[in-house]
């Protein structure tokens, strides 16, 4: 087994052992199927675009919760100066917690998936919307989770690392709101910036790469930035 | 004249700042070209392994932090298990590592326990027995008897003079008569400057050698 899988591994046991992850499953399921039967009920009609946006707001605020301990933990522990001193790339480190936390958001959506199953049954759902909702999710899952990864890297206090992560999560949010203010080009440059405008679009059912291109490049920002901060420690 | 199979220790004011030296030994020849060479040199740390390939030198160092790591959620033996893997041993050959490694430490009674409820003595134990269980060619100790009581002490002095003739142990303290019982050799630092290198034979007052260097 490489480098990776063994941290992997290690990552996977030490997500699946943590009271978070099943506090932060357990009131993502409960507050998205709780969403799901009222509003199934009421409109009668065979969409998850509401439930999307909800799963959309859940993760912002859940992911750092999860990804809060990455590196703070290690750090707290002084198990990182172990880590770095192992004969393995900082970036496979940086992999490995970002992968284990990524298991346990797309785990999420996949139980979130019942609700799909459930218009399937007993309706004719639009899948495309549905597709596209849950490639959006999972792009956005990607982001934060790197966001979070980023933050915690940074210091060793988890409720820094979290509230930081939050709060750079909910400016991207908000980042098109500034493009009154600003002149052009700028203006232009925030609302591409927008975290709910690229998701807007895919659970419409619509598939640009342009939006899938703004997720994967600002992850992968991010986990760059992550892997330089413990390079230059 | 090679370090390997030797004894060192190295020693400064204010504790030598061993968190920037120790990481600092692994993959700075500049800031410390003589034991750079001393190790390049050696009929075991033959350049090819240093040199410019810093992931090949870290394989042949084992480190013990001041600091005592440890994760919460793992017991002994998976630890060492985890760190064996990590550093690329097979799992047939981190099995046999550990049994080696543990039994060479003191560790059977407490292999299967979390690492959590063990003792600061046995926590340190399992701290060396990482960085032994890959056979590296230098073993690294920042301030190892820190916090120890007087027995812990007396144990960890014991077990780092039996590992010497196995590896070259390179250990940082400030307290100087703890390196003039373990140690053979001894370097003086300042803020990460190298001052002097002496063999402990050859020195017979430590104090007034290092008050004379710093």
């Amino acid at each position: 087994m490489s480098a990776l899988g063994v941290l992997l591994c290690k990552e996977l046991h030490a997500t699946f052992t943590s009271p978070i992850a099943y506090a932060v499953g357990t009131v993502f399921l409960l507050i998205t199927g709780y969403t799901f039967s009222l509003t199934l009920f009421l409109s009668k009609v065979a969409n998850l675009t509401y439930i999307f946006h909800q799963m959309y707001v859940l993760l912002v605020l859940l992911v750092p919760g999860l990804t809060m301990r990455a590196f703070a933990e290690e750090r707290r522990a002084d198990t990182l100066e172990l880590l770095l001193t192992a004969p393995v790339r900082e970036v496979w480190i940086v992999l490995a917690k970002f992968l284990a936390a990524l298991t346990l958001v797309v785990g999420l959506l996949v139980m979130s998936g019942t609700y799909a199953v459930v218009l399937a049954l007993y309706g004719e759902p639009d899948w495309a919307p549905i597709y596209g909702g849950y490639l959006a999710l999972g792009l956005l899952a990607c982001l934060l989770i790197a966001i979070g990864m980023f933050t915690s890297s940074l210091t060793e206090n988890q409720v820094v690392a979290a509230s930081t992560a939050l709060g750079l999560s909910l400016m991207l949010w908000f980042a098109d709101a500034a493009a009154y203010l600003l002149p052009a080009p700028f203006d232009l440059v925030v609302v591409n910036l927008s975290l709910i405008g690229h998701f807007t679009t895919f659970v419409s059912g619509s598939l640009f790469l342009s939006d899938a291109g703004y997720y994967i490049t600002l992850s992968l920002y991010a986990l760059f930035l992550t892997t330089r901060v413990l390079t230059e420690r | 004249m090679g370090l390997i199979r030797a004894l060192a220790a190295e020693l400064g004011p204010y504790g030598i700042r061993a968190n920037m030296v120790m990481p600092g030994f692994m993959d700075t020849e500049r800031r410390y070209p003589e034991w750079y060479l001393e190790f390049h040199d050696s009929p075991r740390g033959s350049s090819e392994h240093v040199k410019g390939i810093p992931l090949e030198a870290r394989r042949k160092v084992g480190y013990v932090p001041e600091a005592l790591p440890w994760y919460t959620h793992m017991r002994v033996s998976e630890f060492l298990t985890f760190m064996g893997r990590l550093r690329g041993l097979s799992p047939e050959t981190t099995a046999m590592a550990i049994e080696a490694v543990s039994a060479r430490v003191h560790l059977q009674d407490v292999f299967t326990a979390p690492i959590h409820t063990l003792s600061r003595g046995y926590r340190q134990r399992v701290a060396i027995a990482q960085a032994l269980v890959h056979t590296p060619d230098i073993l690294i100790l920042d301030e190892p008897t820190n916090g120890l009581d007087p027995r812990q002490i007396i144990e960890t002095r014991n077990l780092i003079r039996a590992l010497a003739g196995t590896c070259t142990i390179i250990m940082s303290s400030h307290i100087l008569s703890e390196v003039e019982r373990t140690a053979e050799r001894v370097a003086i630092l300042l803020r990460g400057q190298l001052l002097g290198v002496r063999a402990l034979a050859d020195t017979p007052d430590l104090e007034a050698l290092f008050l004379s260097l710093t």
